[in-house]
């Protein structure tokens, strides 16, 4: 069934419109939510976690409306959310702290044993009783996301987990989300375009407030299809052009005629997609 | 990894004692820490170390009288057990925002409220170890001290119940601001409250409405006159410790009926108890103590020990051996043909507030009628305290004052300064009463560098507050140098010379030359 | 960091400031301390040196805080060392609060109605403040090196209170609280200046990068484990030393040093009223100033003024003292004048004799009364007065300066004494302030009745005093005639309050007016005085007070911006005050 089904959300934050007539809808599986800085991803991650509620439009998440109390409740049951900056309690345990949310989380049977299993899941059997402020970066994102997978969620929803993390962390990381995904709804929220190339099913991108594309990550790369090639110099008429690592340069925009195209990558599509606009109006 | 279980929409929670299991698991978690931060470690060290280093340092806790220890202890813990609970649960309260976990922990489930509730019964366990520790000593003092009275089970219980409400307090200003210094603020104020508010309210009944109460009364009394309302007022803080709680509550959002049960509830013991605790003692006890103040002698029991005896109240008469100790080394350096005097001593309390319409003279005279009465004229007054060095000093010497002038000491009402004793006479006083034990003579040069402030010498009181005997300041020069003698050779020269010292025409002159110290520069007349 | 930065840094670093805590801190400090003083008028100095000290600790609270940095991961790199931004926060918190403490102990001085306030001893709670305030920082920089988020002022409040406990409970001997009348006053702000040095190498060192080295377990636990036992130990000792300090023998420690008062009893013909022993009292000080007090204690004239009780029967008379014990001893009341601690009271280093009359007599008679057949009263007050003279001369020889003050009853013959003096001290000045006398009138009736007759005074001064003058003409405004034209180096001066009803209660049947204004009366009475040729200084003060030497009115009683007790100074110092009179007299 449908996870979550958003129909037109609208969000305001004074005379900033943070969303405007957001529609998608979620199923099992990784989704990657896209976007630039100040796109409005954590926002709608905030109301699908139901922390703060949209101004308009309809939600339905896990068949609740989370518009009312009892409807949030019923959510945040089966919800699990690792928020962006998650905060901790530096000198609680590792243990100590999942334990915390897990009383917060009205776990009560077999609370150690769910602990355990969580951290077990992410890796962290050993950093079991060191306490936080003596964990790494990235060990102390495990914690969060343990603390995301009590009570087994049906929907987790993760708001830029791989942020500060160095690649070695980071490809653990998507292989734990890998595995989370298998049977669950998670949402992940990134500007990493690995990320979504390598873990996501479905990807969602958010600029602005509003949706421009949502669909398969291939689909999104499609959308560059034709619009990307290589040169040995910087090509004029390209609305973007790098130097890559062979020395050619890598450019998107209207290709002139015999230009050498290479298939486009999820970035190549995201980055027409989000800049189409001036991209064209730099070109012209 | 288990499989997702796809359930229906409103379909029934977790069972229904989840949030309330999940709240306890919440505060046993809060508990533990609040215990063993080090905040209320130190706190807990330093009341216990403060309660041990009094025996060192506090003479009188030797003689402790339990019906007001109870009070100061509990006011002890107040401040150290009650300041930690404040204190750390206020950060407890705080921890969230400090470390930025409110983004989860606002889409979690247990409410807020509830949360908050089981910030609120953090401070159990500390109160428990609160009343662990103030049971202990009072029963160290009780089995390792001759202790007077006993302590009123609802005053020791005022302690753990100011730790609750301190606590109460602390998460209720957790929940109002997010500053950490408000909570430490908190406690100064209560600080500050201590000092001015019985100035402010002359000590009156008001001062029941503040945690710490009316302060016991000058000197300590029978248990039986006591009459503090111990009870209301116990009732009275653990309904203001609710009334924060509910506060606190509120506040974090809860509502509903058993939130409005638990106010009122707590409404009701906060007026019950502090409407009771403000109503004056019953005349029954009011009549009780103006009996006791002027009429001691029907209120007491007596015992004879070596020809001497002893009038006490009877929750006192443990200490009665203590008096007979001193009393016993003046005797014995007065030669056996001179001990004709028939001593007695008896406890006297003097409180002003106890009957205003009597005026010190009028009381003294009183004394005097009812030791008439009671077959002991002439009786020695002592008060309720003992175990500091004034007061064995002033019992040693108005008993020798007795010994050495065969008189009582009682001058007539005109003489404020009680008795004047001159020459030998005034040497013999002073020695007899700085040999009698180290603490009577660490008393006599107390009371002597108090004198010095006003006409020198040095004057002996009874029940700590009348001046009985006076020697002016040429024989206590004498009797000091007598002091710093060895105490056989000058012990042999009283027994010698006693007829000499004691007659009246003897000069302190003369007295100093019969006991081989060098004579004083001036001279008193007599 | 150089000084091109320095401004900058000031501004942004008083951007970054959390102030708040301070606001908090100093909002409440000052509200501890004054709201009291205006509720109620009974704080003694030891209450208002407590609240003084809450009140600085709440301000190091806030001060606490002052090091909070969030952005202190963002910072540990820069070229600005730490100790320089943590010097940069102090500099700008500094000032504010010295202003603070200024103005709340200015108002602490000032409002209210407080005697103790006025006492309260400054520098010292000042030099407290700085300590707490500077420990409170050393403790901030020391959970500075330990927190990595910045937040330093939740350890460090909670600390700054169990320092304060631990300081409240610390042995005598090593005690940093104490009260102001403890004699260990001035040791223990020696023990608070040590510790304020402490706290200020604290802060500074604390402040210090440097690298982490890490210190082996082993090492640390050992340290701390010596510093336990050195605490342990030294705490024992210090309780130790105590409790002997206690009960050691006294071995001569007695301290049988010169009492404050002498007690002296001339015995010969001095009796008091009922025929009882009359003593008076002396204070040995500069031998070369003295005071001649002349206490009151009362006039009587007839069988009912003059009755004694019987001893069976407690109580006294209250017309007047009449015997040795009834009367006010010099060391009763340790404030106003005779508190002879104060810094500002112009005879803190006279010598004193001090006489109550006991006798109410006004110290003039030398008469046994019968008033009824079973009431004689012994009016000796002249003989008494006289054997005091004696005594002044014999023991006072050197005396360059002679003050002669009479109070109340006691002002009346203060005038003829200061003529005795001068006749027993040639070469001494002699200077006369008689308080609250000024009122008696100068009635023929009066003069005859009481002066002569009852108390037979007429008869017992010297020739000179009564010069001229007849039993009916011989009144107490002409005394200070007759002092002036028997010895003419005599400086004389009178206080009153304008309408006080107690100062002349007994004799307003013979004034003049009806009802008599007593202010009408004192000023006409100055004005004969002045016609006769006579120099009379004089001070009067508005108002119904009684009293004037026994409370600190004494200091602060201002008349026209004139202080009573600098008017003094200046009379005994040889200048001559002009005359003090209140313009609007019934406040």
């Amino acid at each position: 069934m449908t996870t979550v089904q958003a129909e037109g959300l609208s969000l305001r934050f004074g005379r900033t419109t943070a969303l405007k007539d957001v529609s998608f809808a979620l199923d099992d599986g990784v989704t990657g939510l896209l976007g630039p800085n100040g796109a409005g991803k954590t926002t709608l991650l905030r109301i699908l976690a139901t922390a703060i509620p949209a101004d308009a439009g309809q939600l339905r998440i896990l068949g609740a409306d989370p518009r009312g109390a009892a409807g949030r409740l019923a959510v945040r049951r089966r919800l699990g959310y690792l928020p962006q900056n998650p905060g901790f309690h530096p000198h609680f345990t590792a243990f100590e702290f999942v334990d915390y949310i897990a009383i917060l989380k009205e776990i009560v049977a077999g609370r150690h044993d769910e602990v355990r299993r969580v951290l077990h899941a992410v890796g962290l059997d050993d950093q079991r009783g060191k306490k936080i402020k003596a964990l790494s970066g990235g060990m102390r994102q495990r914690v969060g996301l343990a603390a995301a997978l009590l009570d087994d969620p049906a929907l987790v929803i993760l708001d830029e987990p791989t942020v500060g993390l160095d690649p070695e962390q980071r490809l653990r990381f998507r292989e734990l989300i890998a595995h989370i995904g298998e049977g669950r709804t998670v949402l992940l929220s990134t500007h990493q375009t690995e990320d979504v190339a390598t873990v996501c099913q479905r990807v969602i991108v958010l600029n602005q407030g509003r949706i421009p594309f949502e669909g398969e990550p291939v689909a999104l790369a499609g959308v560059a299809r034709g619009r990307v090639w290589t040169s040995p110099a910087r090509a004029d008429g390209a609305l973007a052009a790098w130097r890559t690592g062979n020395g050619d340069y890598h450019n998107i925009g209207d290709p002139p005629p015999g230009a050498r195209l290479v298939d486009p990558s999820i970035e190549d599509g995201y980055l027409m997609v989000i800049d189409a606009a001036s991209l064209a109006g730099r070109a012209a | 990894m288990t499989a997702v279980v796809a359930e229906a929409p409103g379909s029934p929670a977790a069972d229904a004692s989840a949030p309330r299991r999940a709240v306890l698991a919440l505060a046993r978690v809060e508990m533990v820490r609040m215990l063993r931060h080090p905040v209320t470690v130190a706190a807990t060290l330093l009341l216990a170390g403060l309660w041990v280093s009094d025996w060192f340092t506090t003479k009188t806790t030797r003689y402790p009288v339990l019906q007001e220890l109870d009070h100061d202890s509990a006011m002890g813990m107040m401040i150290l057990l009650g300041g930690a609970a404040l204190i750390v649960g206020n950060l407890a309260v705080l921890r969230a925002h400090r470390d930025g976990t409110t983004g989860l922990s606002r889409v979690l489930i247990l409410p807020d409220h509830a949360r908050t509730l089981a910030h609120l019964l953090a401070p159990l366990p500390l109160a428990v170890v609160g009343a662990v520790l103030i049971l202990a000593r009072m029963a160290v003092l009780a089995i390792c001290a001759p202790a007077a009275g006993h302590p009123n089970p609802y005053e020791l219980a005022v302690g753990p119940a100011t730790v609750l409400l301190l606590g109460a307090l602390g998460v209720l200003l957790g929940r109002l601001t997010r500053s950490a210094v408000v909570a430490p603020l908190a406690l100064l104020v209560l600080l500050a409250g201590l000092v001015f508010l019985e100035p402010l309210t002359n000590g009156g009944k008001a001062l029941w409405l503040a945690p710490q109460g009316q302060p016991t009364p000058m000197m300590p009394i029978p248990v039986s006159l006591l009459a503090r309302p111990a009870a209301a007022h116990l009732g009275y803080l653990l309904g203001l410790a609710g009334l924060l709680a509910t506060a606190a509550v509120l506040r974090a959002g809860a509502r509903g009926v058993r939130v409005a049960g638990a106010g009122a509830v707590a409404l009701a013991c906060t007026v019950a108890g502090g409407t009771a605790q403000l109503s004056p003692p019953s005349p029954a006890v009011t009549a009780a103590r103006i009996a006791v103040m002027n009429q001691p002698s029907q209120h007491e029991t007596c015992q004879e020990l070596g020809h001497v005896t002893y009038c006490a109240f009877a929750e006192f008469s443990r200490w009665i051996p203590a008096w007979n100790t001193v009393v016993q080394a003046v005797v014995a350096r007065v030669p056996a043909t001179a001990r004709s005097t028939q001593l007695t001593v008896r406890q006297r309390i003097a409180i002003p507030a106890f009957d205003r319409g009597t005026g010190p003279e009028q009381l003294l005279a009183a004394w005097r009628a009812d030791d008439a009465a009671a077959g002991t004229p002439g009786a020695i007054g002592i008060d309720t305290s003992w175990g500091d060095s004034p007061a064995a000093a002033n019992l040693a010497g108005q008993v020798a004052y007795r010994l050495v002038t065969g008189q009582t000491g009682e001058a007539p009402i005109e003489q404020r300064d009680g008795a004047t004793a001159c020459g030998g006479a005034g040497v013999l006083v002073v020695w007899l009463a700085g040999q009698a034990s180290t603490h009577a003579g660490t008393g006599l040069g107390l009371l002597a560098e108090d004198a010095r402030d006003e006409r020198g010498g040095v004057s002996f009181y009874e029940t700590q507050r009348f001046p009985t005997v006076y020697v002016p300041t040429p024989e206590l020069t004498v009797a000091t140098q007598a002091l710093a003698r060895p105490r056989a050779d000058i012990a042999a020269r009283v027994q010698q010379s006693w007829a000499t010292l004691t007659a009246p025409g003897t000069t302190a002159a003369q007295a100093a030359q019969i006991l081989g110290v060098p004579a004083p520069a001036t001279s008193t007349a007599c | 960091m150089n000084t091109r930065t320095l401004y900058p840094l000031m501004r942004s670093t008083a951007h970054a400031i959390t102030w708040r805590p301070m606001v908090l801190g100093a909002a409440l400090g000052s509200a501890v301390l004054l709201v009291p003083e205006v509720l109620t008028e009974r704080l003694t100095a030891t209450h208002l040196t407590t609240l003084a000290r809450i009140a600085a600790i709440c301000v190091a609270l806030g001060a606490a805080f002052l090091l909070d940095d969030p952005a202190t991961r963002s910072t540990p790199t820069v070229p600005t060392p730490r100790v320089a931004r943590n010097l940069v926060r102090v500099t700008l918190a500094v000032p504010a609060v010295a202003l603070w403490w200024t103005l709340t102990l200015g108002l602490a001085k000032t409002t209210g109605h407080h005697a103790a306030a006025a006492h309260l001893p400054v520098a010292a709670l000042t030099l407290e403040a700085a300590t707490l305030l500077t420990a409170a920082l050393a403790l901030a920089a020391i959970a500075q090196r330990r927190t990595a988020d910045g937040n330093t002022g939740v350890i460090a409040a909670p600390a700054v209170l169990l320092l304060a406990a631990v300081a409240w409970f610390l042995p005598h001997s090593a005690a940093l609280i104490l009260t102001p009348t403890d004699p260990d006053w001035t040791a223990s702000h020696d023990r608070w200046t040590a510790v304020l040095a402490i706290a200020l190498v604290s802060f500074l060192w604390a402040g210090h990068e440097r690298e982490r080295r890490p210190v082996p377990r082993g090492w640390r636990l050992t340290v701390i484990a010596v510093l336990i036992l050195l605490v342990g130990g030294g705490t024992v000792f210090a309780f130790r030393s105590d409790s002997e300090q206690r009960t050691a023998p006294p071995s001569g420690g007695i301290d049988t040093g010169t009492p404050a008062w002498r007690q002296i009893v001339p015995g010969g013909a001095c009796q008091c009223a009922n025929g009882s022993r009359f003593s008076f009292w002396e204070r040995q000080a500069d031998p070369t100033r003295v005071v001649l007090f002349l206490n009151g204690g009362g006039v009587c004239w007839d069988a009912t003024m003059c009755a004694f009780t019987s001893t069976g029967q407690p109580g006294e008379n209250d017309f007047y003292d009449w015997n040795d014990e009834g009367g006010e001893r010099p060391y009763d009341q340790k404030s106003g004048f005779f508190d002879l601690t104060r810094a500002d009271n112009p005879f803190a280093g006279y010598s004193i004799i001090y006489l109550s009359s006991c006798t109410g007599d006004a110290h003039l008679g030398n008469v046994a009364q019968k008033y009824s057949p079973t009431l004689t009263v012994q009016h000796r007050g002249y003989v008494n007065g006289t054997a005091a003279l004696d005594y002044l001369a014999t023991h006072y020889p050197n005396a360059a300066q002679v003050v002669v003050i009479g109070k109340t009853a006691g002002s009346i013959a203060a005038p003829l004494y200061g003529g005795l003096v001068a006749d027993r001290l040639p070469h001494a000045k002699v200077t006369v302030f008689g308080a609250q006398s000024g009122a008696w009138p100068d009635n023929p009736d009066f003069n005859a009745k009481v002066l002569a007759k009852a108390w037979g005074a007429y008869d017992a001064v010297p020739a000179w005093a009564v010069d001229g003058l007849t039993v009916r003409n011989w009144g107490i405004p002409r005394f200070w005639v007759q002092a002036v034209h028997h010895a003419p180096e005599l400086v004389l001066s009178r206080f009153d309050h304008a309408f006080d009803p107690a100062a002349a209660v007994e004799v307003t049947t013979w004034m003049p007016g009806n009802p008599p204004n007593l202010l009408t009366v004192i000023d006409a009475n100055e004005t004969a005085i002045e016609t006769a040729g006579v120099t009379l200084h004089s001070y009067t003060a508005p108002g119904k007070g009684h009293g004037l030497f026994e409370f600190d009115r004494f200091y602060d009683l201002k008349v026209n911006d004139v202080r009573l007790i600098d008017w003094l100074k200046q009379l005994v110092t040889g200048k001559s005050p002009s005359d003090v009179h209140c313009d609007t007299c019934n406040q």
